[in-house]
């Protein structure tokens, strides 16, 4: 054990140079995007897909050293904001990106272990999606086109992980949200399909415009708390106002670090006898244009706006619409931005905001109860879904909901557990269901297949492997990332809100078994039973070797991934260990403020037999309803009651229908009024045309000045100066 | 006799001058002696002698200020980011010259020595500490640019442009010797380090002389930077000089002719009641910016157009150099008083940091002008043909009609540079007026950055039109696909939209480069 | 009250004042009180009493303009020469070398200008 841990504990690379080496983890792919969309034409399909896998390989060697170097004991980056030393984190400044009077921003990467376990997540799902992509795209027209959209993604997924400061990160944010826009389009010729794209776009910047005012708010924030902050506020080793000041002035208030400073200095206890009054949460704003409001309350409604913006790319309640209809796009697309990678920003983003999230109370239940809705009401939808990908698709909601409680409820390392597992297992499942069409004609509609698991048998077994995983059937990974998460709830108390907990751990449990049923409806519709009717193909083929090798190395890692869920080091689960100094932050502010009360407990042999149970549940009333008692296939009638419910569901509760006329129709009308009368008839009749014709006129006036003879022109030269020694002299000479 | 001793290292900040003089001497040499009929090789020639001084002057940038020769010059981080400047414009007008030159057969090595020379002007001249070195080199820019102006002989454009700009910059000379015989009469010395000492007593003996000698100086200053009301002669004298060294002119000497204004005026200012340059400077700029843009709203001929969207610059750039004047407390007296209220420092605002940012924000402000302005020209200058001039068609607006069809790759650098001088992100126009303006806020310069962004607003209109021209309308059928190929112009161009766009997404190196000149040059 | 400074050029401003209204004043009343009959010959120009031959608005040739210009150039050397020269041994040899970078850059353009052919009167 010792030997292991020396082993893992020694990177073959010195952190402080692989550190200057991470822009390359961006740049490989971002190459590779450049050389696929500029070339690709010329390359040809082969090389193509050879460029951009390679490219993201290359990322993946790189995030292998870094996810080892963390672990180094002599990792430590400096912090500017206090005389310390951030440990296992690896950090690149690579000087001012901009720099606006005081405000400023650098360019700077940052891994730590939250970000190096993303890292792998990303470059490895993102490989696989890759290589099995070669395959599946290897008859479109817009190969190289799709390879580069690919290949921008994943560098702009890594900006996002890796940024050190919010602006960077809000440029992968945007970034991710602009491939997403381009793939789910990516068949533009389909009006539909460049419908969804436009749909997912809109929605998202709904959430960004959310996010950035939170950002501004932040800066604000910051801002006053550096003016009003005492001395008995950095009551920390190597913390003092100077150097908070001098760490803003160097790299700028949006700096991970320097919001890590700032949450440690807005709880410091005061120093015994300390003279001066520390800043708290309580304290009111003395200056700026947040005067009089309380740096809790300021900072309660920043985490709300985050969460509107989390919700719009990780797919919650109320800007989820966007990601069942991104479905428009290649089915790979699917598995990687809106399955693995993209829609986890949101968790990912609150987990790097841990230390601020644990501040208020209001926005953690917030966080947690608008997750558990969207994981209950995406479940709820996902019954009656007859399309393979939609089904996915919510169930991806349903799951993201899953983790937005864990992160709610403080459970971070819980949430991180579940991204991973569930990057892993909805990867496979979604390449398996690309498969499935692969072989099957483009069939999506799942009554019309059936059976499929016999012509397509590594399909089927690694399909059922990863419809075993997110059930959360033990021994594999989904089982123990989820009761993870539930068992973490269950073991939380949030301050002043006590309902909570129970609340959504009820709604998390109902969940689960939901999950368990619709997943195992699936699985059993496409690849049991007799083949409908009314299939395209009459018989299925295997997916190639290129197509198959991902799913089955998904479909171990799905297995495998349950490591991180056992409690090896130190009583511990290793993934909870393995993200301590992540957390460390939250822990520090809860511990001074009290904001959740956490009871510790081992998971005991009744939880896990209740959690199985559940899974057991659900997926034995899915095999009874579909295999014995119902197996509906197309043509079939179903009783009346049933189809009332059906029909209800299968219209998704009527959401987008509710949306359109709640905000749709009436902002279209409204634009519409907007658009005669203030647009074409105040700004565009009175104020450009207007002022542009006014201007013009007098420009043109002007002109007649403007006649060519150098006399006149040096005689305007002299008039000006004559005036105005004139005036020297009239000003200066008259007594 | 005492015979003065030069140290050898007196010699050390001349020498980008001196590469830039004697490689427009190897020019003269091989254009005499090389009688080869190709005359390929004289344009690397001049690149290779602008980038060895740019490298020189990059070299010693942050070398600490040092008067040399006596006082009569200076070695400081400023005069070494405005040679810079001149070295980034020459370089560009170079490249864009060959082609151009070469489609009119007049590829001749006397042009590039020319501009070669005159670029030594500018970069001494941004050095210069004493009235009659600064003098003497305000000749040597403009003998080379009158010359250049004129350069293409056939025809009556340019030799109408050439004397107008003689007869008028000789005027603006004759005025500018006037007022430094002014300042000598009250202050009985020409180095501005000892005027400086002088200057109080000075004023307060003999106050108008001094105000009308700085009043003159300013004026023929204005005259080299085209501010308004001494900017008649650019729109004739831009049109008619051949397009190249319109880019020259319009970024090179006038980023000489502000550094030499600013060095001279931030001595000037410090004897006298700061209100004055103040007063002086904000109405230049308000007329300037307000007049400029003006005029170029109608203009349908681009070349004329960017002739008064370059004075236009002028007036942002002359906002920032009244930045450079305002102080944290109102001056004591009655002083002068600027619409209404004294503009004063933000609170918590120290005096050389304001001017620090203020500095960063004009050389900013010059660099990024330079790079867009050399850029559109370079367009311009591709563009036209040689037999249209006469018929005066040769910039018409006209000619963009269709250019994305046809050059998609000139129209989008094109679209690049007029977005980029309507100050529009994330192009540097934009950072470069956001700079300005933020430091004129921060001086209390209020109006004028309401001004600025209001001219600026519409100079959009003008700006646009030409991308309209060129995405949204027809090529006309029968015209022909422009003449003008060459690596030079390409390549040009492409460095210069590329400059662009890099240093408006990431301004932060250069910001930090100018900002650490600004303070190491003003904080001492 | 102080004398303005500029007291003592009041005369001056007076004497260039009275020449002005002199001037002025002079024309002024030959052309309102003379008597004028112009006649052929009274128009021709006055060639100090010979008759005009052909028009006073000439071109000259323009070589008469470069070695002007020449002229004037090496003119200007002498003019540093001279004092160099008295002053040559205080100077020493920092001044031996200033004054031939000078003249090396004047050789320069000679030899340009000789090379272009510019001193060649017949052409």
């Amino acid at each position: 054990m010792n030997t292991l841990q020396e082993f893992f504990q020694t990177s073959p690379v010195p952190p402080n140079t692989l550190a200057q080496g991470l822009w390359w983890i961006i740049g490989l792919p971002l190459l590779g995007a450049f050389v696929c969309g500029v070339f690709g034409k010329k390359l040809g399909r082969a090389n193509v897909s050879l460029v951009a896998s390679a490219a993201v390989g290359g990322s993946l060697l790189i995030s292998l050293l870094a996810f080892w170097a963390v672990n180094d004991v002599r990792t430590a980056a400096t912090s500017a904001y206090a005389a310390l030393r951030t440990p296992y984190t690896l950090a690149v400044d690579s000087g001012t990106w901009f720099a606006v009077g005081d405000f400023r921003v650098n360019f700077g990467l940052q891994v730590d272990h939250l970000t190096a376990i993303l890292l792998l997540v990303i470059t490895g799902v993102g490989f696989l999606i890759h290589v099995y992509s070669a395959e599946y795209m290897s008859h479109d027209d817009g190969y190289w086109r799709y390879f580069a959209y690919l290949n921008l993604f994943v560098a702009m997924m890594l900006t996002l992980v890796m940024a050190d400061s919010l602006v960077l990160l809000f440029v992968g944010w945007e970034g991710v949200g602009l491939c997403s826009y381009l793939l789910i389009g990516f068949w533009y010729s389909d009006a539909a399909k460049a419908w969804a794209g436009r749909k997912a776009f809109i929605t998202n910047r709904i959430g960004d415009f959310a996010f950035l005012i939170a950002a501004f708010l932040l800066v604000t924030l910051v801002a006053a708390f550096e003016s009003q902050a005492t001395r008995a506020n950095f009551g920390f080793p190597g913390g003092s106002p100077t150097t908070f000041s001098r760490g803003l002035d160097a790299q700028g208030p949006l700096h991970f670090e320097a919001l890590k400073t700032f949450s440690r200095a807005l709880v410091t206890n005061p120093t015994p006898g300390g003279a001066v009054a520390a800043v708290t949460p309580d304290t009111p704003i003395a200056t700026g244009p947040l005067k009089d409001f309380t740096y809790g309350g300021v900072l309660t409604a920043v985490l709300l706006l985050f969460l509107l913006g989390a919700s719009g790319k990780s797919a919650q309640l109320p800007l989820y619409v966007w990601l069942p209809d991104a479905m428009a796009g290649p089915t790979p697309v699917s598995a990687l931005i809106h399955a693995a990678t993209m829609v986890t920003a949101g968790v990912y983003l609150f987990c790097r905001l841990n230390f601020l999230l644990v501040f208020s109370p209001v926005a953690m239940g917030t966080v947690a109860v608008v997750g558990a809705l969207t994981a209950l009401i995406a479940a709820l939808i996902a019954f009656a879904q007859d399309d393979i990908k939609k089904v996915l698709a919510y169930s991806t909601v349903s799951q993201l909901g899953l983790m937005f409680m864990a992160v709610g409820m403080g459970v971070f390392w819980a949430a991180i557990f579940h991204l991973v597992t569930h990057a892993f297992f909805k990867a496979c499942l979604f390449l398996g269901a690309g498969s499935v069409m692969h072989g099957n004609a483009d069939e999506t509609d799942i009554k019309r297949l059936g059976g499929v698991g016999r012509e397509m048998k590594w399909t089927a077994a690694t399909f059922g492997v990863a419809t075993l995983a997110i059930t959360g059937v033990l021994p594999l990974s989904g089982f123990f990332s989820k009761d993870a998460i539930l068992h973490g709830i269950h073991q939380t108390e949030l301050f002043g809100l006590p309902w909570v907990g129970p609340l959504v751990l009820r709604l998390g449990q109902l969940v689960a078994v939901c999950t368990a049923f619709y997943m195992t409806r699936l699985f059993v519709l496409t690849f049991w039973g007799e083949r409908s009717p009314e299939a395209r193909a009459a018989r299925a083929h295997e997916s190639g070797a290129t197509m198959v090798g991902p799913l089955v190395v998904l479909a171990v890692l799905s297995v495998v991934a349950l490591v991180y869920g056992l409690n090896l080091i130190n009583g511990q689960p290793v993934m909870e260990n393995f993200l301590g100094p992540v957390f460390e932050p939250a822990r520090r502010v809860v511990s001074a403020l009290g904001t959740v009360r956490v009871e510790h407990g081992p998971i005991g042999v009744g939880g896990y037999a209740q959690a199985w149970a559940l899974a057991l549940l659900g997926a034995g009333a899915a095999c009874f309803l579909y295999l014995r008692f119902y197996p509906t296939r197309a043509g079939q009638q179903a009783p009346a009651a049933v189809a009332a419910v059906r029909r209800f569901t299968q219209n998704k509760f009527y959401v987008d229908e509710l949306y359109e006329l709640l905000f749709i129709k009436p902002l279209k009308a409204l634009s519409f009024v907007l658009y005669k009368v203030v647009d074409a008839l105040l700004i565009d009749t009175v104020a450009v045309r207007g002022t542009a014709w006014v201007t013009t006129r007098v420009g043109a006036a002007l002109r007649y000045v403007q006649t060519g003879n150098a006399q006149a022109y040096a005689a305007v030269m002299a008039l000006a100066l004559v005036g105005g020694v004139a005036y020297v002299i009239v000003r200066f000479l008259t007594p | 006799m005492r015979v003065p001793s030069i140290p050898a290292a007196d010699f050390l900040p001349l020498v980008p001058a001196i590469i830039l003089l004697v490689g427009a001497c190897v020019l003269l040499m091989t254009e005499v002696f090389l009688r080869s009929p190709s005359r390929g090789y004289q344009a690397p020639l001049s690149l290779f002698f602008t980038g060895l001084a740019g490298a020189v002057s990059l070299s010693s940038a942050f070398e600490p200020a040092r008067p040399v020769f006596q006082g009569f010059a200076a070695q400081d981080p400023f005069s070494s980011a405005v040679t810079l400047v001149v070295c980034v414009a020459l370089g560009l007008a170079v490249l864009t010259s060959s082609g151009f030159l070469r489609s009119r057969n007049a590829e001749r090595g006397e042009f590039y020595a020319l501009m070669l020379f005159a670029a030594s002007g500018m970069s001494l001249l941004a050095m210069s500490t004493e009235l009659i070195t600064l003098f003497i080199n305000i000749e040597v820019l403009s003998v080379g640019t009158y010359a250049l102006t004129s350069y293409l002989r056939r025809g009556t454009r340019p030799a109408e442009a050439g004397f107008k700009y003689f007869i008028l910059g000789a005027f603006s000379s004759a005025i500018l010797l006037y007022g430094a015989a002014l300042l000598y009469g009250a202050t009985g010395s020409t180095k501005l380090s000892e005027m400086a000492v002088v200057l109080p007593a000075a004023l307060a003996a003999q106050p108008a002389l001094v105000y009308a000698g700085a009043l003159l100086v300013a004026g023929g200053f204005a005259f080299k930077v085209a501010a308004v009301p001494f900017h008649m002669w650019t729109p004739d004298v831009y049109e008619g000089a051949p397009t190249p060294v319109t880019a020259l002119m319009s970024a090179g000497v006038k980023a000489a002719a502000f550094a030499a204004m600013i060095r001279v005026f931030l001595v000037l200012g410090k004897g006298m009641d700061p209100s004055v340059p103040l007063a002086l400077f904000s109405g230049l700029a308000y007329l300037t910016m307000i007049v400029g843009n003006l005029l170029a709203l109608p203009q349908r001929n681009v070349k004329r157009m960017l002739a008064y969207s370059s004075i236009g610059h002028a007036g942002y750039l002359l906002v920032g150099v009244a930045a450079l004047f305002v102080t944290a407390e109102a001056p004591a007296g009655d002083g002068f008083r600027f619409f209404g209220a004294t503009p004063l420092l933000a609170p918590g605002l120290s005096e050389v940091a304001a001017r620090a940012d203020a500095l960063k924000g004009l050389l900013f402000y010059l660099l990024a002008y330079t790079v867009t302005t050399v850029g559109s020209f370079g367009v311009l200058a591709a563009l036209e043909r040689s037999e249209d001039e006469p018929k005066g068609t040769a910039w018409d607006l006209d000619r963009f009609a269709g250019l994305a069809q046809r050059r998609p790759g000139w129209a989008f650098a094109m679209a690049v540079f007029m977005l980029s001088l309507g100050g529009v992100p994330p192009t540097v126009g934009f950072m470069g007026k956001l700079l300005i303006f933020r430091s004129a806020v921060d001086t209390g310069l209020v109006g004028l950055a309401v001004v600025g962004v209001l001219t600026s607003a519409a100079a959009i209109y003008y700006y646009l039109r030409v991308v309209v021209a060129m995405y949204m309308r027809p090529a006309p059928e029968d015209e022909r696909i422009p003449v003008t190929l060459s690596w030079g112009t390409e390549l040009a161009l492409a460095l210069s939209a590329l400059a662009v766009v890099v240093l408006g997404i990431l301004p932060g190196t250069v910001t930090d480069w100018l900002q650490q000149a600004s303070t190491l040059w003003l904080g001492q | 009250m102080e004398p303005s400074p500029l007291a003592p050029y009041l005369p001056l401003a007076v004497a260039l004042l009275l020449a002005g209204v002199l001037a002025v004043a002079v024309m002024l009343l030959a052309s309102v009180l003379g008597p004028r009959r112009p006649s052929a010959v009274k128009s021709l120009a006055f060639e100090a009493g010979n008759e005009p031959v052909g028009s006073a608005r000439q071109r000259f040739a323009v070589k008469f303009y470069v070695v002007a210009l020449l002229f004037i150039v090496f003119d200007v050397e002498a003019v540093f020469l001279y004092p160099w020269a008295v002053n040559f041994q205080q100077l020493g040899w920092f001044g031996y070398a200033e004054m031939a970078v000078f003249a090396a850059t004047l050789v320069v353009g000679l030899i340009y200008v000789w090379k272009k052919g510019a001193l060649e009167w017949e052409h």
